[in-house]
């Protein structure tokens, strides 16, 4: 870019949640064409979303900026027009919701029931299998599940949840498994209170643990990473056998039972190509709730790998998005979240109570052991004597100042409200001192949120999406009638 | 890891590339869902097809399971299910599921042809290296039987072909490769020629000899060329320089014309005779256009358009119509406007009274609606549109559009009578459709090309308009009412009959090669 075309932006001072996004974020069409001239005009906070000729966009900065003469504004069909849309004058659009203050009150726990694992994944981030074997107490579980329920009642909350997650395969624990939902079941009834249980798992499961999770879970989160070619050169069981079928079997015992399960896949450089192949496997051979794609975390075993977080990657998962589609299905990836308007990625801002298997509070699922990585970090509590647990107030108050209106660099990106920064974890890998400075999932980021807004702009009938506000999933904004003045 | 330079995006001044007189507002509109459908999952089609199966459910349920057997059969194992009756199908019962497994070859489908009595389709295709889905890298030919949709042969072909086409009396299929001309018998099927000659997809044979026209790409000229058929002997080959980067020949039924396409949209009609002569020089407006005569060789068809789809082209404006041209004058008669993405085959009926263009491209970074200005009322495609138009060439009234293919289309081809059109595809399928009613006529299989590790049953079922079809469905699957099982031997192999035990499916079908003692 010129200087003769370096932009201006608007008012000087940041004018207000307003965004241009090129249509070629490159500034050139794939086939190296020129420029198109065409810019999406999006103001997340309003829900609103157009697409623009440069013209449109320097007429609405004109207009922020009153440098339009009254009369002519009053006669500009532009003005009437966006004004209509609330991006002139109107008042500034709330923020989502602050962070917690003050002590952790949480009414969900999360157990990291143990560090072994049935499989040897190359890509785990929590190299499971490598480091020393822990595995939770039923004392630690149960004193952790007796906080949260004390918390709800205090809050008056209608229910707790209890989730068994990371650093390994819960259910290889699986008496405390069992044990800990049981107790939370006691205590549920005890309080009046409702329970949500899931957990995290591989998939590889006998028989009795899966008819076991059928009927006493709410929800399953499964990896698994679609054509058995695939799944199995970067998930074998320890014994160094696929586990496919085994997995499979799951799946297909899950849906038998009807059961509520997500898929969680994860792309190696190696593998992006068949991505698409991937999630057409998966869509006709399982029913899961939702499908999570996500590049190989450059951590743990794959520190040193070649990168997924790519343009490929960005390719491949749209393709996959329309074979999804082609299924009715929905193909997300955790940052591109344009349904959801959040100062928060993950519960890492928000004061998540993650127990390891020694009783210590981590806010991070991918820290899960006092021994992993940036551990000190992430863990900001301990028990105390009589059921309690002390918390690091310093440490909790730097881990809620990573939500997004703290991030400088994020402050000028149009999917900062959605993907909030995203994985903080992620970040650290970029730069260990927590200064967030961009990760290689940015672009991928901005690149899904940006389909996801067009898709808006498309299902609202093609011209501007006016969205009723966020918590609604993709393509979910309803239109408002707003009675374009075209051309203007 | 590399650090960033954090991204602005804040509502800014930005340059002006092509003035305007008054800002503009773009509309998104996405093509209207149109054809097949896809939206059957698993879960659904099991429950449908429980629901279908009503009292039978129980009987069927042992059928399926999968593969198993070991005979030295010359198909993978397939299914063999009890015949339940032969009432009519709700097609909606077809998932997706069986939709991407009955496939017709192992590797993409490359080439069609329509034997001129409607009896015959054969069919290419081939990996080339590049193909995904689970495609294996070999090249195949096969003979179909058009009113059945059975199988007829495989025929033995370790050439990749440069195109097929039927002679006049649909008594030879005639399918020039990468090392010679090959001519196939029909019936029987097998290799009656091979003469070392001529490549290329534009050629015709006449009176014992074939004339091809061809683009060299290594001198960048355009050959014409002659081989008699029973001998091989060269009767002439000349050779003209091309003023720029050739793509493409296309030949009449009579000979007389050729028409070559350039790189960058133009096309030339030329003699086709020892003058080779310019006769017109026309600018289709495409890239890389694909070419078709009429039979009459009146008209020229051509489309092409970028390998991936812009997502900031008006289909109304751009690269993706079909141009009809008068072969005699050169002029353009009409633009046929719909595809929404690269269009790769056109084929004519027998009459020329009908066009079928099939289209889609490799893009993997197309995946965002077109624009259109707000004044217009022109679709544009959403995604990477993969489609089968029919078009009434007197008028240009697209008369069908097959849309929602997951895959490219790379070969289509028309019956005589225009009523069923078949599209090959790069996801390995053959399907034909009903111009009438605009169905899914059937999706031609050999149980040869499921993917390795799987197994199906291969069904024969009535659909809802009587039209008997062919399916694949998955191994544990229960059938729909309606089905019937059968094994899909070639010719020159058999299956043993299923048990007549009461419904249970207890025997795998492979296809045993029928020998007789010496």
């Amino acid at each position: 870019m010129s200087a003769m075309q370096q932009p201006h932006v608007a008012g000087g001072a940041p004018p207000g949640e307003i965004y241009v996004i090129p249509w070629s974020e490159e500034g050139a069409a794939a086939d190296g064409a020129p420029d198109t001239d065409r810019y999406i005009v999006y103001a997340p906070l309003r829900h609103t979303a157009f697409i623009a000729d440069a013209g449109l966009v320097n007429r609405l900065v004109d207009l922020r900026e009153g440098s339009i003469g009254q009369e002519a504004d009053r006669e500009d069909p532009a003005s009437t027009w966006l004004r209509q849309l609330g991006l002139l004058d109107d008042a500034p659009a709330p923020l989502p919701p602050a962070g917690p203050q003050g002590s952790p009150l949480p009414t969900s726990v999360t157990l990291f029931l143990t560090t072994g694992c049935s499989m040897r994944c190359t890509y785990c981030y929590a190299s499971a299998g490598d480091t020393k074997l822990e595995r939770m107490p039923i004392e630690v579980a149960q004193r952790g599940i007796d906080f949260v329920v004390r918390n709800a009642t205090l809050l008056g909350a209608p229910g707790f949840a209890l989730a068994f997650h990371g650093g390994g395969e819960p259910t290889l624990n699986w008496k405390v498994l069992t044990g800990a939902r049981e107790h939370a079941r006691r205590r549920a009834d005890e309080h009046g209170l409702q329970l949500t249980a899931s957990t995290a798992t591989n998939g590889v499961l006998n028989e009795v643990q899966i008819s076991w999770i059928t009927t006493h879970l709410q929800s399953a989160s499964v990896s698994f990473d679609g054509l058995p070619a695939v799944h199995d050169k970067h998930r074998p069981l320890a014994n160094g056998k696929p586990s496919s079928e085994r997995v499979l079997h799951t799946l297909a015992r899950f849906d038998a039972a009807r059961f509520r399960y997500g898929i969680r896949v994860t792309a190696t450089a190696d593998q992006i190509a068949r991505l698409p192949e991937s999630i057409d496997f998966i869509c006709r051979e399982s029913a899961p709730v939702n499908i999570q794609v996500e590049p190989a975390y450059p951590m743990g075993r794959w520190r040193e790998a070649p990168s997924a977080q790519t343009e490929q990657f960005v390719s491949a998962f749209r393709v996959a998005r329309e074979v999804a589609r082609g299924y009715g299905r929905t193909l997300s990836y955790s940052a591109a979240r344009v349904g959801l308007l959040t100062r928060h990625f993950c519960g890492v801002s928000q004061d998540s109570f993650s127990l390891s298997p020694k009783g210590q509070v981590s806010a991070c699922y991918e820290v899960f052991s006092e021994q992993s990585e940036f551990a000190d970090r992430f863990f900001y509590g301990e028990p105390t004597e009589g059921g309690q647990y002390r918390f690091d107030i310093e440490r909790l108050q730097a881990l809620r100042r990573l939500s997004v209106e703290h991030q400088p660099f994020c402050q000028g990106c149009f999917a900062k409200w959605h993907c909030a920064g995203d994985c903080h974890r992620n970040a650290l890998s970029v730069d260990a001192s927590g200064a967030f400075q961009g990760s290689d999932r940015c672009h991928i980021t901005r690149a899904l949120t940006r389909d996801q807004v067009v898709e808006r702009i498309a299902g609202a009938g093609g011209l501007v999406w006016r969205g009723d506000g966020a918590g609604t999933g993709p393509g979910e904004g309803r239109p408002r009638d707003v009675e374009p003045t075209a051309p203007l | 890891m590399s650090t960033q330079s954090p991204p602005d995006y804040r509502l800014r001044r930005v340059p002006v590339h092509r003035p305007r007189s008054e800002p503009m507002l773009y509309r998104l509109v996405p093509l209207p869902p149109v054809g097949e459908r896809w939206p059957i999952t698993r879960h659904d089609f099991l429950r449908g097809a429980m629901l279908g199966l009503g009292g039978t459910a129980g009987a069927l349920a042992g059928c399926g399971g999968g593969g198993g057997g070991d005979a030295a059969g010359v198909t993978p194992p397939v299914n063999i299910c009890p015949s339940p009756s032969s009432a009519a199908l709700d097609e909606s019962a077809y998932a997706s599921y069986a939709q991407a497994q009955t496939r017709a070859h192992a590797a993409r489908v490359n080439h069609l042809a329509i034997s001129g009595d409607g009896r015959f389709l054969a069919s290419s295709g081939g990996s080339g290296g590049t193909a995904g889905n689970g495609n294996r890298d070999h090249t195949e030919l096969k003979l179909w039987s058009l009113p059945s949709g059975k199988l007829i042969s495989n025929l033995e072909d370790s050439l990749p072909a440069y195109a097929l086409r039927f002679s006049d009396d649909s008594s030879a299929l005639y399918a020039p490769t990468t090392g010679g001309f090959h001519t196939w018998g029909v019936d029987p099927a097998r290799l009656v020629a091979s003469v070392t000659g001529p490549g290329g997809r534009a050629f015709v044979v006449r009176n014992g000899a074939v004339k091809a026209a061809f683009v060299d790409l290594g001198t960048q000229s355009i050959h014409l060329a002659a081989w008699n058929l029973a001998s091989g002997a060269l009767i002439f080959d000349v050779a003209d320089p091309l003023p720029k980067e050739g793509y493409d020949t296309a030949m009449n039924d009579a000979s007389t014309v050729m028409a070559v396409s350039f790189v960058d949209g133009d096309l030339e009609l030329r003699e086709a005779t020892g003058s080779r002569l310019v006769l017109h020089s026309l600018d289709a407006a495409a890239e890389r256009p694909v070419m078709a005569f009429s039979p009459d060789g009146s008209l020229l068809a051509s489309a092409g358009g970028r390998a991936f789809a812009r997502s900031d082209v008006n289909p109304a404006h751009g690269d993706t119509a079909i141009s009809l041209w008068d072969v005699a004058t050169g002029t353009l008669l009409r633009r046929l406007v719909g595809h929404g993405n690269r269009v790769n085959a056109l084929a004519f009926n027998s009459d020329g009274s009908v066009l079928v263009s099939g289209s889609g491209g490799n893009s993997t970074s197309a995946g965002l609606p077109s624009f259109v200005d707000p004044s217009s009322t022109f679709l544009s495609s959403p995604s990477d549109e993969n489609s089968v138009r029919v078009w009434n060439t007197a008028t240009g009234v697209q008369m069908r559009a097959f849309t929602g293919l997951r895959w490219r289309v790379n070969a289509v081809a028309i019956t005589p009578d225009g009523r069923y059109v078949a599209a090959g595809s790069q996801d390995n399928t053959i399907r034909l459709w009903d111009t009438d009613d605009g169905s899914l006529a059937t999706q031609l299989f050999d149980p040869s090309a499921l993917e390795p590790d799987r197994t199906a049953n291969y069904v024969g079922l009535v659909l809802a308009s009587g039209q008997p079809a062919q399916r694949a469905y998955p191994a544990a699957a229960a059938l729909p009412d309606g089905a019937s099982c059968t094994c899909n031997c070639v010719a020159g192999s058999y299956a043993p009959k299923p048990p007549a035990d009461g419904g249970i499916c207890s025997l795998v079908c492979v296809c045993v090669p029928v020998t007789f003692p010496g």
